[in-house]
């Protein structure tokens, strides 16, 4: 079972920088191509962009 | 002296504990119910009250040139119903009026402050997703932000989210429709029941195709970037929590350059 260490605060901010319309819009389209049953990331590629994507959880 | 008259002594003695888990409870973590039940409320306000009562009472007595009189108080409660006794009690609440105001009006104001920032400590130090007990009581919360992934025993953080898909299961006109999207907003009643899902960019396509061989393509965009969907219509929802890093392409392994997955082809 995995364990984490507890973190009290933390203020680190998202880089929402990436979330255009388009890349938001592309990324719904393909999530479901994303399988859930690995846990390595994947990449996946939206526009000229690529991006390494790890599904949490 | 009738029971009213008692009643709203106690009431003033618990409105501390009241106020306290009243703007504890006043954000969208909490469910605010209107139906509530008053009996139940001040029941519950019984210990904080008492804390906040004692703390008042300490600094009072400690810190001033003044004492609570708990032998007035006493039969205030108690209903006493000698002339004399009445007549001497409503005699030192006419005399020390403005004590007594400014008393209530300190302890009130401090209650509803410290309800206020416990709730706020609570969330700044994460308490309430590491201790079950310390939970508020909208459950939707922690699943539609992703704040369950701090809960003991769950992989990852909340922090490295930058994407929330949802997936809802909805019956329409008999057929089962799959609509997904990055999640918007909810909408819970006052009972804390779902009411509806909010997505942005949705897509659906029908359940059904799951048995075809490339169901993957029968998704098809809904003209709109936001979508609503009431909770009558939803079967289940599944969530997905990712995190999303722009890479550079030379920066990619050969073997995650034969796994790429391109939206401009792979629908």
């Amino acid at each position: 079972m995995p364990t984490k260490r507890t973190k009290f605060f933390s203020f680190k901010k998202k880089d929402r920088s990436v979330f255009t319309p388009e890349t938001e819009s592309a990324f719904v389209r393909v999530a479901h191509k994303i399988s859930s049953s690995n846990s390595k990331s994947q990449i996946v590629k939206i526009g000229d962009k690529f991006f390494r994507v790890k599904e949490l959880g | 002296m009738n029971i009213a008259f008692t009643t709203i002594i106690i009431f003033i003695i618990l409105a501390p504990g009241f106020l306290a888990r009243i703007s504890y409870h006043s954000s969208k973590l909490s469910i605010s119910n209107p139906n509530k039940n008053i009996v139940t409320e001040l029941t519950l306000s019984i210990i904080p009250a008492l804390i906040l009562q004692s703390l008042g009472i300490f600094l009072v007595n400690r810190y001033s040139d003044y004492n609570i009189d708990f032998e007035t108080l006493g039969n205030l409660m108690l209903g006493t119903t000698t002339n004399g006794v009445i007549s001497s009690n409503f005699r030192i609440i006419e005399e020390f009026k403005f004590q007594i105001f400014f008393y209530n009006f300190f302890v009130f104001s401090f209650a509803f402050l410290s309800g206020y920032l416990t709730r706020k400590v609570i969330r700044l130090t994460k308490a309430d997703r590491k201790i079950r007990y310390l939970r508020f009581t909208n459950k939707w919360h922690y699943i539609f932000s992703g704040e369950c992934l701090d809960f003991p025993d769950v992989p990852d953080d909340y922090e490295n989210i930058t994407e929330k898909i949802v997936n809802v299961l909805c019956k329409v006109n008999g057929k089962n429709i799959l609509y997904s999207g990055t999640l918007f907003n909810y909408y819970i009643d006052s009972n804390g029941n779902l009411e509806a899902v909010h997505l942005k960019f949705p897509i659906r396509r029908m359940l059904e195709d799951d048995d075809e061989e490339d169901y993957h393509k029968r998704y098809y965009e809904i003209e709109s970037r936001y979508l609503v969907i009431p909770n009558n219509d939803i079967i289940n929802i599944n969530f997905r929590y990712f995190n999303l890093t722009e890479v550079q392409e030379s920066d990619l392994t050969s073997d995650e350059l034969n796994s790429i997955i391109d939206s401009n082809t792979d629908l």
